[in-house]
């Protein structure tokens, strides 16, 4: 599969790259620290404690068993409240709406932007220090929208809207991944996350406005004319070349992500030639058909194209 | 009733042997009647051996799955079979490993223990054993069909309705699990009424070992907790089969419904796997500290709280689906604040602990790796509490690794002292201590490893339930160390597979104690004797064995007690008052039969029928499993006599009142029942509550059929009532026209609920389906109640019925009065609906 | 009642009182923050108070006067303790919240 770590920044918690994985940092360690110097007590008295002499044994009960806890979870769960508050307290009216919609086994993105739906796929493309309110949706199963780097995670639920606002605070690429059991493609499921300077985001949202890039070369020519005829466009939309298939992600700046089949493979021609030829075999339940009775000439044509959408 | 004291003809089941020795009346059924043994030792064993044959099948499931995870993008297993693998890996270890091999041990130790010939419904027992065995031979075959369930063990919809799992698969989860749940469930009902009504004279509650009180916790538990999985999985299996829209968004379903109905049970259900697991713990320890355990009272009170509490924490698998913060914030405190009544239990392990050095023996080498392993799961679970932290690692390799510790370490390694504890008891012999420690350190060397390290991977960001996962990332060598941690700890369990099968030959006698425990299973050379005692001796202090010489002191057989004397050439124990366990009544108990394996055998019959979509089979399941329950129950009753004990007691064989086990145990079952309406409750409500505009579009019930079913409820209330009167009072003639107007009533409370939502569309809406579904259920209560009561009646038209011998009728009035209150309780809401509206 | 009935009495009031607690509490969570908007979040929080005080004091009520002769008096107090303490967390949130958003 190669690695894919070079292509983003990470997917650990530890990144820091957001606040809602930024804060929750501190409460992981502490909280891992309290519980190792608690364990190591709690055997050390264990296996010492035959060499205490009597008296005092229900106080060891009391204490340990409901002093002790008592103080630490109420500290806890203090800590707990006020950095559940710190990520979810401020209330962002006026912080752009990104609608993701999750199926199996890709992200439908659209960025509502000054009255205007923008539409992408599988990447998500964000303002670097900028709250935005994810509204995540499930078009199928249940999936969860998890980018740990950034934020923690939160479930898309078919009937219900579950908001979710992220502000990452590092520029770079971060993946994220389906956390929530969704099928047979579920490892297969992942996306990436774009953290860009506010204008580049602006630039970023202007250019899903526009029509996809021209086709240059003779082969990209020849690619657009393989898509528009071989029956791609029931279900995949290019700005300016085809806009109503709406059942599968929208390909018009697919050349610029950088991964292929929601965050999975390296995006180059060949891994397209290869996903359009073999889809089942790459990702077994995709709902996309494998279309391999293309010929190899139009095969590479259409992976050109689709390669020059940036 | 009338005292009689000449022994009574009987017919049917097995009749009394007068002329054989107690030995004889008691011996083993042998050859292929062996499979009719109503023994609690047999079933016991039997649960224990078939428990641990899916522990090493789910084992193995799981090193399928670690062997996949070795290296990124490895291809040993393909993403379908992988899901299958890891879905029947948790689902084969909680539902037919876990909670069985606990119930084995607690059916084979609870009476001993407590002073006991038997359980105290053996066919019940051994019923539950075949539901168990068919139940996982039906989920098992289901690789055979190549549709194993393949959805998650806990099965989220709407990845597994219709339209996500076409096939079989998930039908083989829903109906063969639910069929294995009820062996749980008929197992915690008799567990209940055995510890509440069959002890040693003076055996008060407060004397009583305190595995009984971790295993009478346990039943109430699984009495309560099971139910709402069982509703959900009858929710689920109704969409799959009829279409019913109970989770579906766009007609006011939710898929959250599931997900609440089945975490009311997950949760509750992880404490029932620890808490006998603790109990085991709480009797091994002090044998090797020498000491009683210290604290008794404060661990009875820790675990009754836990019991109670953890029924209060279901929510805090579902932190991510979109809750309000403020439901959040319930189930994390409550969720936090379950530490304490586990700490007070692992502190007062810790100060029975400090009365004297331990003998570290191989079963107390187990209690250490339980305390170390379990207590880092319960401070991970502490962990998870915390919302914001959940927001990270939930659905992420951490709880996978917090699963594990906290069940592995809370559950399997108790279980593990327990096999070399109490393996001199079943088999005679003694294990090896040398083979024995090498086991433990294998199993705890290798379990670290394994799942140590899963903290830091998921806080890496591994989700959970990937088949695969791509180079890089920061997870390979995570992933390649625990796969050789799982080898190591595999290595360890087949050592002891090893050592198990060595020592049935060559393994060094026991004799008598071989521990020099203090509670009276040990009172006999092992083996003991298949009716556990000549007479039950009185007991006066927690440790019988270590505080009477009348015990040790003696052989065995010459220990002073009760029930010396057989009565009628009739099996039977001594039945206690619950509370203060004096001496109350003589319990009959069954001789070996098939009975209850036909039954069990209908029943997989059935619900392998409905599988296959074989409907005609099924029903006829159905009805041959009736008919199995009607010879089971048809034999002639035992009461209105009086024997004489011993030692002064003489006193009623199956007494007719409200401490008698067989009422005892009636109300045992309305709990579950109660517990079933109960979930279907909640599920009406949060539909309601949750999808107002959906509600409004449910038709109203009907003012007039609903205010006629409460009458009628009224009604079947006041006959039961007049029926227990009546029968007690030995008129057998009005008994029997009481029963019949009993049938009449019940007749009529169906018809009128019914008629009450007939305009109702089960596949409008979820609510309304709902409302069709706690119909349905109230409805198969009224059945119920209505062939008891033909049932009842019949026996009396018969002759089959003397006088003192009004127990069935007195039974049936409790189960008719809880139907009715069933009734009153589901009109009610009718009602509230037209009156107040759906709207 | 017997001594030892009292006990049994006395472990198993504090455990009622904790259920009817959590009931009440989820109950009155429930219908503020559900769709169908039931109760108002001063109504919500006003009903969890008086719930509390209420069951606070029944499961405390062994603790304080444990019951005569019983062979546990230790059991049934910290019974009592273990379930008032549970009362008490669960309804710290609702004291320390502004409303269903937390």
């Amino acid at each position: 599969m190669g690695s894919t770590l070079d292509q983003f920044g990470s997917q650990t918690t530890f990144a820091d790259a957001g606040i809602g994985a930024a804060r929750t940092v501190w409460l992981t360690n502490s909280m891992s620290i309290i519980s190792l110097v608690i364990l190591a007590f709690v055997m050390l008295v264990a296996l010492f404690a035959w060499r205490s002499t009597g008296g005092g044994r229900v106080w060891w009960i009391i204490g340990g068993g409901i002093v002790f806890p008592l103080i630490t979870l109420s500290v806890l769960t203090v800590a707990s409240a006020t950095t559940l508050r710190s990520i979810t307290g401020e209330a962002q009216p006026e912080a752009p709406v990104i609608e993701i919609t999750a199926y199996q086994y890709w992200w439908d993105v659209v960025h509502h932007s000054e009255g205007r739906s923008l539409r992408d796929a599988n990447e998500i493309v964000l303002p670097l220090n900028m709250a935005v309110t994810l509204q995540l949706k499930s078009n199928d199963v249940i999936h969860s929208f998890w980018v740990p780097s950034v934020s923690g995670k939160m479930d898309m639920i078919p009937g219900r809207i579950n908001e979710l606002t992220i502000t990452a605070t590092k520029e770079g690429r971060f993946r994220g991944q389906c956390a929530e059991f969704c099928g047979l493609s579920h490892p297969l499921m992942a996306f990436e996350v774009l953290v860009l300077p506010v204008e580049e985001y602006a630039a970023y949202l202007e250019s899903l406005d526009e029509d996809a890039r021209d086709a240059v070369t003779p082969q990209q020519r020849r690619g657009k004319e393989v898509f528009l005829t071989s029956g791609c466009t029931a279900c995949h939309a290019v700005n300016g070349v085809s806009e109503n298939g709406r059942l599968g992600p929208d390909l018009s700046r697919v050349g610029a992500r950088a991964s292929l089949g929601a965050g999975m493979w390296r995006m180059n021609k060949g891994n397209l030639a290869g996903w359009i030829a073999d889809v089942g075999d790459m990702k077994p339940g995709a709902q996309m058909p494998s279309y391999n009775d293309l010929s190899g000439p139009d095969l590479r044509a259409v992976a050109a194209w689709l390669e020059s959408l940036k | 009733m009338t005292a009689v004291d000449e022994p009574q003809s009987y017919s049917g089941t097995r009749k009394g042997e007068p002329d054989k020795t107690i030995e004889e009346v008691w011996a083993q059924p042998t050859g292929l009647r062996w499979w009719s043994s109503v023994s609690h030792r047999v079933v016991g064993k039997r649960f224990i051996y078939t428990g641990f044959a899916f522990f090493i099948i789910a084992g193995f499931l799981a090193l399928l799955v670690r062997t996949q995870l070795i290296v990124p993008g490895n291809t040993f297993l393909d993403n379908e079979t992988y899901n299958q693998v890891f879905t029947m890996h948790g689902t084969l270890m909680m539902f037919l490993f876990a909670i069985p091999i606990l119930e084995g041990f607690a059916v084979y130790l609870i009476p001993m223990m407590l002073g006991a010939r038997d359980l105290i419904f053996p066919r019940l027992e051994q019923f539950g054993y075949y539901c168990y065995l068919f139940g996982g031979i039906i989920v098992l075959s289901s690789f055979l069909f190549d549709a194993a369930p393949d959805g998650g063990w806990f099965m989220y919809v709407p990845l597994t309705t219709n339209a996500f799992t076409p096939g079989v698969s998930a039908d083989f989860w829903l109906i063969g699990i639910t069929f294995a749940e009820i062996a749980s469930v008929t197992a915690a009902v008799e567990l209940i009424v055995a510890i509440l009504c069959a002890r040693a004279p003076g055996m008060s509650l407060t004397k009583m070992p305190i595995f009984a009180w971790y295993i009478l916790i346990t039943a109430f538990m699984i009495a309560i907790g099971f139910p709402p999985l069982i509703i959900g999985s009858i929710l689920l299996e109704a969409n799959r089969l009829l279409g019913l829209p109970f989770f579906d968004p766009t007609v006011g379903g939710d898929p959250l419904l599931w997900q609440h109905l089945f975490w009311l049970f997950g949760h509750p259900e992880v404490y029932i796997i620890f808490l006998p697991a603790a109990g085991m713990v709480a009797t091994i320890l002090p044998t090797f500290v020498g000491k009683p355990l210290f604290g008794y009272g404060f661990v009875v009170a820790a675990v009754i709280s836990m019991g109670f509490i953890s029924f209060g924490l279901w929510a805090h698998h579902m932190f991510t689906t979109g809750l309000p913060i403020l439901s959040l914030s319930l189930f994390s405190a409550a969720s936090t604040m379950v530490a304490v009544p586990t700490g007070v239990q692992i502190f007062a392990f810790i100060a029975t602990l400090a009365q004297g050095r331990p003998r570290m023996t191989t079963p107390m080498l187990f209690v250490m790796g339980f305390l170390f392993i379990f207590v880092l799961g319960g401070l991970t679970g502490v962990m998870l509490a915390s919302v914001p932290f959940n927001w990270q690692a939930h659905d992420s390799y951490f709880v996978v690794a917090h699963l594990h510790y906290v069940l592995i370490g809370g559950m399997v390694f108790p279980l593990f002292a327990a096999f070399y504890y109490w393996a001199p008891h079943i088999t005679g012999r003694m294990m090896s201590e040398r083979l024995g420690k090498w086991v433990f350190w294998l199993m705890f060397i290798g379990f670290n490893a394994t799942f140590f390290l899963m903290h830091v991977t998921g806080l890496r960001g591994m989700p959970r339930r990937i088949a695969t996962y791509p180079e890089g990332i920061g997870w390979d060598r995570l992933n390649l160390l625990s796969t050789l941690g799982s080898y190591i700890l595999a290595a360890g369990v087949a050592l002891f597979i090893f050592d198990f099968i060595r020592h049935l030959r060559h393994g060094e006698r026991a004799g008598r104690d071989p521990w020099r425990a203090g509670t009276m299973e040990w009172l006999y050379p092992t083996v003991a004797i298949g009716f556990n005692f000549h007479a039950i001796p009185p007991v006066e202090t927690r440790e019988p064995l270590w505080n009477n010489p009348n015990m040790l002191g003696k052989n065995a057989e010459d220990v002073e007690g009760v029930m010396r004397k057989m009565h009628d050439g009739r099996r039977e124990t001594i039945g206690c008052d619950p509370v203060s366990g004096s001496p109350v009544q003589i319990v009959r108990l069954p001789h070996p039969t098939f009975t209850p394996m036909f039954t069990a055998f209908a029943l997989a019959v059935a619900f392998a029928a409905t599988i296959a979509s074989a409907y005609f089979v099924a029903i006829a399941g159905i009805v041959a499993g009736l008919l199995g329950f009607t010879i089971w129950a048809w034999e002639p009753s035992d009461s209105g006599v009086t024997r004489d004990a011993g030692m002064g007691y003489v006193l009623p064989v199956n007494m007719i009142e409200k401490r008698s086990h067989m009422h005892i145990a009636t109300v045992g079952t309305m709990l579950v029942l109660y517990a079933l309406l109960g979930s279907l409750i909640f599920a009406l409500l949060y539909l309601w509550n949750v999808y107002p505009n959906f509600a409004a579009q449910t038709a109203q019930p009907n003012l007039l059929w609903t205010g006629l079913s409460m009458l009628a409820g009224l009604v079947l209330l006041i006959l039961a009532m007049i029926n227990r009167r009546v029968a007690v009072a030995d008129r057998i003639g009005l008994a029997t026209v009481m029963n019949l107007a009993v049938i009449l009533a019940s007749i009529a409370c169906t018809a009128c609920l019914a008629l009450a939502i007939q305009r109702t569309d089960p596949w409008g809406t979820a609510l309304g389906a709902t409302m069709w579904a706690t119909l349905g259920f109230v409805a198969l209560n009224l059945f119920i109640t209505l062939y008891w009561a033909l049932f009842n009646a019949a026996r009396k038209v018969t002759g089959r019925v003397g006088a003192g011998q009004s127990l069935p009728d007195f039974n049936l009035a409790t189960y008719a009065k809880g139907t009715a209150v069933m009734v009153l309780i589901t009109g009610g809401l009718f009602l509230a609906a037209t009156l107040g509206g759906l709207s | 009642m017997t001594a030892l009935g009292r006990q049994v009495w006395g472990l198993t009031i504090p455990a009622v009182a904790w259920a009817a607690h959590f009931i009440a509490i989820y109950a009155l969570i429930s219908a503020a923050c559900a769709p169908r908007g039931l109760i108002d979040i001063p109504l919500m929080f006003g009903l969890g108070i008086v719930a509390t005080v209420l069951f606070g004091i029944a499961a405390l009520w062994p603790t304080i006067r444990p019951p005569k002769g019983a062979a546990l008096t230790g059991a049934v107090r910290v019974g009592g303790l273990i379930f008032a303490v549970a009362i008490l967390f669960d309804v710290l949130p609702l004291i320390f919240s502004s409303g269903c958003g937390g």
